[in-house]
């Protein structure tokens, strides 16, 4: 599917400079996507959507900001990231008030990312399952949340962003992050109270 | 109260970490792939006329219309609203210019010697 580094770079015509940006920005993606998806599956709650959605994010950030420096891809790739789930998220409101106000759903459509999790790991069977139920009561808390406290959590507490580059990713502003993230934390410990008490 | 919000965010963090950790290995493939797809787009340089600033304001006037023809003479049953719901997600495709950049077609045209000498002298 895709071409090799070197192949890339060299059909830029500029070996060094094309083949570093590349390498670099492979790197940088590979660090991020596996917590990219997990972010869009939270968003979303269905793993293909979330995997077309981290694809586009990628593709996004190669097609408008490889030149720009390493350093500002991260705010700029949760900046995409988070658009694109919030584009499909209003997609799947009008489709849903569109469908209701004639009596039809599409409810069946959304599944429960646990439902297609991976299965159980090496470790201890029990421990896993623990680790899953807490996991899903986290899973099921997070959905319950407005969704710019869900982003400002996810982005702080997932992918480790600062709130200079968490402000950046969703737009608003620091103070905002501040106020957004708070508000999960409160309503995420109302929530989560009774399971992790 | 900050330490019981300490706690929540930490163990909030440690599961979300272990459910990256433990994505299983078709997923990663699929991650992999979609890398080395978004990475090819750095040897396929976008047409210069999609960058158009005219063509958004297009797009945009072109939804407005269907919305206003939509709301003026709403479809009379419900497989008409899927269809409808339906036309609106491409429109928002086109939109993004998702679809106009994938046409292979447009590329072709713009490689074609005899189009660009004819466009250049004309």
């Amino acid at each position: 599917m895709g071409a090799s580094l070197d192949e890339l770079g060299e059909s830029l015509g500029d070996v060094d400079g094309a083949g570093t940006t590349a390498a670099a920005l492979d790197q940088f993606l590979r660090e991020v996507e596996a917590r990219a998806f997990r972010i869009a599956v939270l968003g979303i709650r269905d793993r293909d959507e979330a995997l077309d959605v981290v694809q586009d994010a990628m593709i996004r950030l190669v097609r408008g900001y490889a030149h720009v420096p390493s350093a500002e891809w991260p705010p700029l790739f949760y900046r995409i990231l988070i658009n694109r789930i919030r584009d499909w998220q209003r997609r799947r409101t009008v489709r849903r008030r569109v469908l209701a106000f004639f009596g039809t759903n599409d409810e069946g459509e959304e599944q429960d990312p646990l439902q297609s999790a991976p299965g159980p790991a090496d470790d201890d069977p029990a421990e896993h399952a623990a680790r899953h139920q807490a996991l899903a009561a986290l899973e099921d808390a997070l959905a319950r949340l407005p969704e710019r406290q869900r982003e400002a959590f996810v982005l702080r507490n997932l992918e480790g962003l600062d709130v200079a580059d968490t402000a950046a990713a969703m737009q608003c502003s620091e103070g905002s992050v501040k106020t957004h993230y708070f508000r999960a934390v409160q309503r995420l410990r109302e929530l989560l109270g009774e399971h992790w008490g | 109260m900050s330490n019981e919000g300490s706690e929540l965010e930490r163990r909030s963090r440690e599961l979300l970490h272990a459910s990256v950790a433990e994505l299983d290995e078709a997923t990663r493939a699929r991650l992999a792939a979609a890398r080395r797809a978004a990475l090819a787009e750095l040897s396929a340089p976008r047409p210069r006329w999609l960058n158009a600033p005219g063509l958004a304001a297009a797009a945009s006037v072109a939804a407005a219309l269907v919305a206003v023809a939509w709301l003026q003479r709403p479809p009379a049953d419900a497989d008409a609203v899927v269809q409808m719901a339906s036309a609106m997600d491409d429109l928002e495709l086109l939109l993004e210019y998702e679809v106009v950049e994938d046409l292979d077609f447009y590329d072709w045209l713009e490689q074609q010697p005899e189009l660009r000498d004819a466009g250049g002298s004309g």
